[in-house]
């Protein structure tokens, strides 16, 4: 197996910087691994498409907190909605699982427990439903309603407008 | 109209990132995204993974309401949901015995289930898993609590069945036993709650056994993959009576076929149960993975208890941590004999060279056990920290014991000794 002769692997981001990590944190990648695997020689710069320099940031800001074993204090509330989303679909690409279920746990909190409305304007969502058609699904799943920790749904009297 | 601000940055990621934060949601807030948008109608009714758990039931006293309740919510989602189902689990919840859950098996048993976890509440009956149950040929891993086995006579096994673990399960041991050895890939197998008992567990791939309740007997054969093994055995007086009389070694036939045993740990009987039989001398068995070893309710008092641990001990090169938890009653009194049983069985070359932590909790001071932490500290020359924890009160018995435990020889220099008293 070629191997390159330092320890470093070269990863030049979508807006053209290159950053030197450790092959430990490219094996984490599963799409980079696999660039090394076919490669019948040795890689200088492995380009990696979507992503951008500030997820390069954060994801050696995770692998330097889970290596101490501090995974757990790697947070990423300050990011709004578009830059999670930008983060996700990077992590996505790069398929590294564990920073993967990471960020999906981290839009799913931020989606648990919150009214449709909330959910919408929060994401962005634009409900294209008739009254009738939201006032029939609704209705049909009720069941999944009940409960009095909910937050309850504001919008629901804008619908009949 | 529409009161949005900005793109939708959501709606419109792959399905499979959708469904990975779907399922990280509780399962109730998954089916609320119906509502959101046309797009989102569905999302949730393809979702893989089905975890029932104290989140999606009512806050409620009414035990009747809340399982109304939760039979609807799971029966409507069932009815709703399309595709396969790998993953359903109902655990925490109050969920008694009910016929809905004959069809939820029915509707899994024709999804290509592969991970069921069935926690049925205290206090109700026991839930009989329907035949179909059986035809779940995908099982990889099957969690039951207050359920009920009884398979056909034309069951041939879970073939793909990795993990097993029942708990307060009605069973047969013919059953039990077959159900074990018709699993050929099964890595890992937890019973407990389970009353008198004979078992023979025959499962060549199996890395980690864990059981718990009274058995009158325990046989592993054809486990030389195992590399976790925890027993918690209770042995009622007529058991172990029965069981003087007969001279096979219980420690040969329960420990003899797993050389790549990395941890071992045994409480209440456990150590009692080794004990009887024939002592065959030196094992011939050698257990060169074992680092570590816990034994619990240890009677320093049973000559016989105390070799099963130190046979262990000695035929373990690589132990790096023991844990030995005594159960001694000490009496007025005591004068105990047998001090030459220490010099015959602990040679003095013996030597426990990896051995780093040792902690000694319940420790009433008995002679037997002030022999064993000589030996100990005499045959470690790795040793790092040693815990004694005395179970007695007393300050005059603690300072006896300490003053005994001073005079030892360390064949360690780096060796701390905590004598750790509850204030």
């Amino acid at each position: 197996m070629a191997s390159s002769s330092s320890n470093l692997i070269s990863l030049k981001t979508s807006d053209g910087t290159v950053f030197k990590v450790e092959r430990a944190l490219a094996k984490t990648m599963k799409t980079v691994q696999a660039i090394i695997e076919e490669a019948d020689a040795n890689i200088y710069m492995i380009p990696i498409h979507n992503v951008f320099s500030h997820h390069m940031d954060m994801i050696i800001d995770y692998y330097k907190l889970s290596v101490a074993g501090k995974s757990k204090e790697f947070s990423v509330e300050k990011l709004d909605n578009d830059e999670l989303k930008d983060f996700l679909l990077a992590v996505h690409y790069l398929n590294m699982e564990d920073l993967f279920e990471v960020l999906t746990q981290a839009v799913a909190d931020r989606l648990e427990k919150k009214s449709v409305g909330y959910v919408r304007k929060y994401f962005g969502i634009e409900n294209d439903f008739t009254p009738e058609e939201y006032a029939a699904i609704r209705k049909k799943n009720d069941w999944a309603f009940k409960g009095d920790d909910i937050e309850p749904e504001e919008d629901e009297e804008k619908q009949e407008e | 109209m529409g009161d949005f601000s900005g793109p939708d940055l959501i709606s419109d990621l792959p399905q499979s990132i959708i469904e990975t934060i779907l399922i990280q949601l509780p399962i109730r807030d998954a089916v609320r995204t119906s509502i959101l948008s046309r797009k989102w109608r569905y999302k949730w009714s393809t979702i893989t993974q089905l975890v029932f758990d104290e989140k999606c039931y009512p806050n409620c006293h009414d035990r009747e309401a809340v399982q109304k309740s939760v039979v609807e919510f799971i029966t409507r989602l069932l009815f709703l949901h399309q595709g396969p189902i790998h993953k359903f689990q109902i655990v925490n919840t109050s969920l008694q015995n009910c016929s809905a859950i004959n069809q939820w098996i029915l509707f899994l048993s024709r999804n290509d289930i592969k991970d069921l976890d069935l926690e049925l509440a205290e206090g109700g009956e026991f839930f009989r898993m329907p035949s179909c149950f059986f035809g779940c040929e995908k099982l990889t891993r099957l969690e039951l609590s207050r359920c009920e086995l009884d398979p056909p006579a034309s069951f041939k096994g879970f073939s793909c069945l990795k993990s097993l673990n029942l708990h307060q399960v009605l069973i047969s041991p013919e059953a039990i036993e077959s159900l074990i050895s018709s699993c050929p890939l099964l890595e890992s197998l937890s019973l407990s709650y389970f009353d008198c008992l004979a078992l023979t567990v025959c499962a060549p791939n199996l890395k980690y056994l864990c059981l718990e309740g009274e058995f009158k007997e325990i046989c592993l054969v054809d486990t030389p993959l195992l590399v976790e093994l925890s027993v918690a055995m209770y042995m009622t007086d007529d058991v172990a009576e029965h069981m003087e009389q007969s001279s096979t070694c219980n420690f040969v036939k329960f420990l003899g076929g797993v050389p790549n045993l990395e941890r071992l740990v045994g409480l209440i009987d456990f150590t009692k149960y080794l004990s009887i039989g024939n002592d065959l001398g030196r094992l011939s068995i050698m257990y060169n993975n074992l680092e570590t070893i816990e034994m619990y309710q240890v009677s320093f008092e049973d000559m016989k208890e105390i070799l099963v641990v130190l046979r262990l001990i000695t035929s373990s090169p690589n132990l790096k941590e023991l844990h030995i938890s005594g159960s001694s009653n000490i009496s007025a009194a005591t004068y105990a004999a047998g001090f030459e049983f220490w010099e015959r069985e602990c040679p003095t070359d013996s030597i426990l060279s990896q051995l780093k932590v040792v902690k000694l909790t319940e420790m009433s001071g008995v002679p037997h056990e002030i022999e064993f932490i000589k030996f100990l500290l005499g045959c470690s020359p790795a040793l790092e920290t040693m815990s004694i924890i005395p179970s007695m009160y007393d300050l005059e018995c603690q300072l006896k014991m300490l003053v005994e435990l001073m005079k030892f020889r360390r064949a360690s220099t780096k060796a701390e000794i905590y004598f750790i008293r509850g204030d």
